[in-house]
C-alpha cells in the first residue's frame, strides 16, 4: 500500500465510522435524556423501525425527503407518547412496555409496508438525504471529505452533542431532568412536574430515535426492508451505559462500535482468512473491553426503571 | 388514603388491560410465526386462501419460510410457487413466514394436525424438524427444499444447486469486470451460502484465472445498511462488479453499486427491476416451477420419499433476460454465458473440476 493507497484507506475507514455511528449516536442522545429522567426505554429499536418505514412512506406520499422526516418524527412522538402513558401515567413495567413497543413496531411495520407498497418486486423510487459539501471546508484535505461531505443528519448528530451536553449539564431544564431522575420525590416536592419531565424527555427522545430510523431508510438507504434497523437501538441503549449517560460518552461509544464496524467491513473486503465470525465480533469487542478498561463503572440514575406515584 | 390506593389500583388494572390489547394487535400485525397466524392471514386476506368448490377434497398445501415473503429473493421464490399451486392446481393454500427456529416443530405439527396434505419447509434448516415431526403425521406429506435429506414414507426434499447457481453469478461478474477484481456478499455462513461462494469462486476462476473474487458476510438476511457497507469496502478494494446472496439485505449491496456507480448482478430472482441502471442480471435460483412439479406428482400418486436435485440442467438456475443490458453488454460475453450453460447440460463442463480443494 503507497502513501496514496494508505489515505485512501484512512479516508474511507473514517467516512465509515461516521455513517456508522450516525444512526446508534441519534438513538443514543435522545435516550441519555429518557434514561436520564429516570425512564428506562429498551422500545427504542421498534421506535427506530417505525421511523425508518414512516420515513419512506412520507418521502413517497408528499414527495420530498423533508415530509417523510416530518412523518417519521410524527410518529414516533407518539409512539413515545403512548409509551410515556403506559409507564409514566399508568406506572406500567418499562422493561415490559419496551418490549411490547418492539414487537408492535415489528408488527406494524410489516403490515403498514406490504398494505403500501405490496409484495412488488421493484422498489418505488421516492427523495432521499442528499450528500451536503460545506463550502471550503470541504476543501480540506483527508479531513474535509471526511468531516464534510456528509447527509444532513451526520452534520446535525455530531452538532447535537455539544447542544444536548450544554442543556443536559448547564440549563435549568437540564437540572431539572437529572433531578426526576435521581430523587423525584424531592423533585416533586419543590414544585417540579415529575410526569410532565418524563413526558417530555421520552417523547423528544422517540422523536430522535425516529430520525435515526429515517437516516437508515432515507439516507444510507432508499428503501424500507423488515427489520432493517437490525439492533441498532439496543447498540443505542448500550452507547448509554457505556457512555456513562453522557452525550459525549455516547458519542465516543457511537464512535468506537462505528470504528469497529468500518474494521471489519475492510478485513472480510481483505480476506485475511480469518473466520468471519470474528470480524462479526469486532465492534462489539472492542466496545465492550475498550470500555471497560477506560471507562470504568457506569453508574445509573438512581430512580432508574421506577415509575413514580405520589402517595 | 384508600381512596388514591383506589385509583392506582384501578390504573394497574388498565395498563394491563391495555398492554394485553397491545399484544393481540401485535400479534395481529405480525405477518407470521406460530400456527394461529395462519388462521389469522386467511382472515385478513381471503384472496390468499381460495375455497375451490371442485366437489373432491380439495388438496391442502402450506408453506413454511425463514424470512418475508417480500425479500425479493429465496423466500419470495417459495411464495411465487405457492401461488402457482393455487393457480395451476386449485390448492387451499396457507403460510407461515419468518419462522423461528424454535417453531419449527410446533407450526409443522399444527400444520398436520389441521389436516394439510403436503407442507414445505423452505430451506435446509427446517430438516430434523420435519423428519420428527413427520413420523406422527403419516398422512402429511413434507417437502425441505435447499437440503437432500429423506425419510420414507412421507419427508422428500427439492435440492436446488447453489454451486450451480454460485457458478452462473461467478462467471458473469468475471466476464464483465474490467479491474480484475470482483466481490460477492452473503447473508450468513451457511451450507447453502456457502456452496454459493464456492460456485463464485469456481465461476471466475472458470472464466480467467487471475480475476481476484472478495467474499465476505453480513451475519444475517435483514441488514441491507450492513451489506451496503460491505460491498463499499469491496469497492474501495478496488472490486468494480458486485454480486450478492444474502436476500433481503442484498438490496443494500444493490444500492452501493447504485451510489459508486459500478455493476451489479443479482441473485436468486431478477433483480433488474430493482435498480435496471446498475443490475446486468442476475444469478437465477428459481424453485417456484419445481413446487409445482413435486405437488402435481403427488396427486398423481407418484409421491416419493426422495431427494429430487434441479440445477442448470432442469432450468432452475440460470440467467434472467437482459432487459435493458441486452444491447449495453457484449454479444461475446452474452454467448460465452450461453455457452456455459449449455456446457453444463450436456456435460461438457464438470462444475466441480474448479472448486476449491478444502
Amino acid at each position: 500500500m503507497g502513501n496514496e493507497g494508505l489515505l485512501n484507506f484512512i479516508v474511507s475507514f473514517l467516512a465509515t465510522d461516521l455513517r456508522c455511528a450516525t444512526p446508534i449516536l441519534i438513538a443514543a442522545l435522545g435516550l441519555v435524556f429518557i434514561e436520564r429522567s429516570g425512564v428506562v426505554n429498551i422500545g427504542v429499536e421498534g421506535t427506530m423501525l417505525i421511523g425508518s418505514l414512516l420515513g419512506v412512506v412520507g418521502s413517497y406520499m408528499f414527495g420530498s425527503v423533508w415530509w417523510g422526516v416530518l412523518t417519521a418524527v410524527a410518529a414516533t412522538a407518539l409512539i413515545g407518547a403512548l409509551f410515556a402513558y403506559f409507564t409514566v401515567t399508568l406506572g406500567a413495567d418499562q422493561v415490559v412496555t419496551g418490549t411490547a413497543i418492539n414487537i408492535l413496531g415489528m408488527g406494524v411495520t410489516t403490515t403498514l409496508n406490504r398494505l403500501i407498497f405490496g409484495l412488488d418486486k421493484s422498489i418505488p423510487p421516492i427523495d432521499t438525504f442528499k450528500v451536503i459539501s460545506i463550502p471550503v471546508l470541504s476543501k480540506i484535505p483527508v479531513l474535509g471529505s471526511v468531516l464534510f461531505q456528509q447527509m444532513l443528519p451526520v452534520y446535525v448528530a455530531f452538532l447535537l452533542v455539544p447542544v444536548a451536553h450544554v442543556v443536559l449539564f448547564r440549563t435549568p431544564f437540564g437540572l431539572t431532568v437529572r433531578s426526576v431522575g435521581e430523587h423525584p420525590k424531592a423533585a416533586d416536592t419543590v414544585g417540579i412536574n415529575v410526569w410532565k419531565i418524563r413526558y417530555a424527555t421520552v417523547i423528544g427522545g422517540s422523536c430522535l430515535a425516529g430520525l435515526a430510523g429515517c437516516y437508515l431508510s432515507l439516507g444510507v438507504l432508499s428503501f424500507f426492508i423488515e427489520n432493517m434497523v437490525a439492533g441498532r437501538g439496543f447498540i443505542a441503549l448500550a452507547a448509554v451505559i457505556f457512555g456513562k449517560y453522557t452525550p459525549l460518552g455516547a458519542l465516543l461509544a457511537a464512535l468506537l462500535f462505528g470504528a469497529g464496524e468500518a474494521l471489519q467491513y475492510r478485513f472480510q473486503a481483505l480476506g485475511s482468512g480469518i473466520p468471519y465470525q470474528f470480524m462479526l465480533m469486532i465492534p462489539y469487542v472492542l466496545t465492550v473491553a475498550v470500555l471497560a478498561g477506560f471507562v470504568g463503572k457506569s453508574t445509573p440514575p438512581a430512580s432508574s426503571g421506577v415509575p413514580y406515584t405520589k402517595e | 388514603m384508600p381512596r388514591i390506593g383506589g385509583s392506582i389500583f384501578k390504573k394497574r388494572a388498565l395498563a394491563l388491560g391495555l398492554i394485553m390489547l397491545l399484544a393481540l394487535v401485535t400479534v395481529l400485525g405480525c405477518g407470521g410465526g406460530k400456527t394461529e397466524k395462519a388462521e389469522t392471514a386467511k382472515e385478513e386476506a381471503p384472496a390468499q386462501t381460495e375455497e375451490t368448490e371442485k366437489p373432491a377434497k380439495t388438496l391442502k398445501v402450506a408453506l413454511l419460510t425463514p424470512g418475508p415473503i417480500n425479500d425479493r429473493g429465496w423466500n419470495a421464490t417459495a411464495y411465487q410457487g405457492l401461488q402457482m399451486i393455487k393457480e395451476e392446481l386449485g390448492a387451499e393454500i396457507a403460510y407461515s413466514e419468518k419462522v423461528a427456529p424454535s417453531d419449527f416443530e410446533e407450526v409443522f405439527r399444527g400444520y398436520a394436525s389441521q389436516g394439510f396434505d403436503v407442507i414445505f419447509g423452505h430451506g435446509f434448516q427446517f430438516g430434523d424438524p420435519a423428519m420428527k415431526v413427520a413420523k406422527e403425521f403419516p398422512n402429511t406429506k413434507f417437502i425441505i427444499t435447499s437440503t437432500d435429506i429423506s425419510q420414507p414414507p412421507n419427508v422428500a426434499s427439492l435440492g436446488n444447486s447453489n454451486l450451480e447457481q454460485g457458478f452462473v453469478g461467478g462467471a458473469l461478474c468475471a466476464l464483465l469486470t474490467k479491474s480484475k477484481i470482483v466481490g460477492s456478499v452473503g447473508g450468513m455462513e451457511i451450507p447453502s451460502i456457502i456452496a454459493y461462494m464456492d460456485g463464485f469462486k469456481a465461476g471466475c476462476k472458470y472464466i480467467d484465472p487471475n480475476v481476484k473474487p472478495l467474499i465476505s458476510y453480513i451475519g444475517n438476511f435483514d441488514d441491507a445498511a450492513k451489506g451496503k457497507e460491505l460491498a463499499l469496502a469491496m469497492i474501495q478494494e478496488g472490486a468494480d462488479v458486485i454480486n450478492h446472496d444474502a436476500d433481503h439485505a442484498g438490496l443494500g449491496v444493490i444500492e452501493a453499486a447504485k451510489e459508486k456507480g459500478v455493476m451489479a448482478v443479482g441473485a436468486i430472482s431478477d433483480q433488474n427491476e430493482v435498480a435496471p441502471e446498475v443490475v446486468v442480471n442476475s444469478a437465477l435460483s428459481d424453485l417456484s416451477r419445481a413446487y409445482v412439479l413435486i405437488v402435481k406428482d403427488i396427486l398423481a400418486g407418484k409421491f416419493e420419499a426422495k431427494c429430487v436435485n434441479y440445477g442448470i440442467k432442469e432450468g432452475t438456475v440460470g440467467l434472467a433476460p437482459w432487459h435493458n443490458w441486452e444491447d449495453k453488454v457484449d454479444q461475446s460475453i452474452k454467448d460465452r454465458m450461453n455457452q456455459l450453460i449449455e456446457d453444463v447440460k450436456n456435460g461438457k463442463l464438470n462444475i466441480a473440476d474448479y472448486v476449491e480443494k478444502k
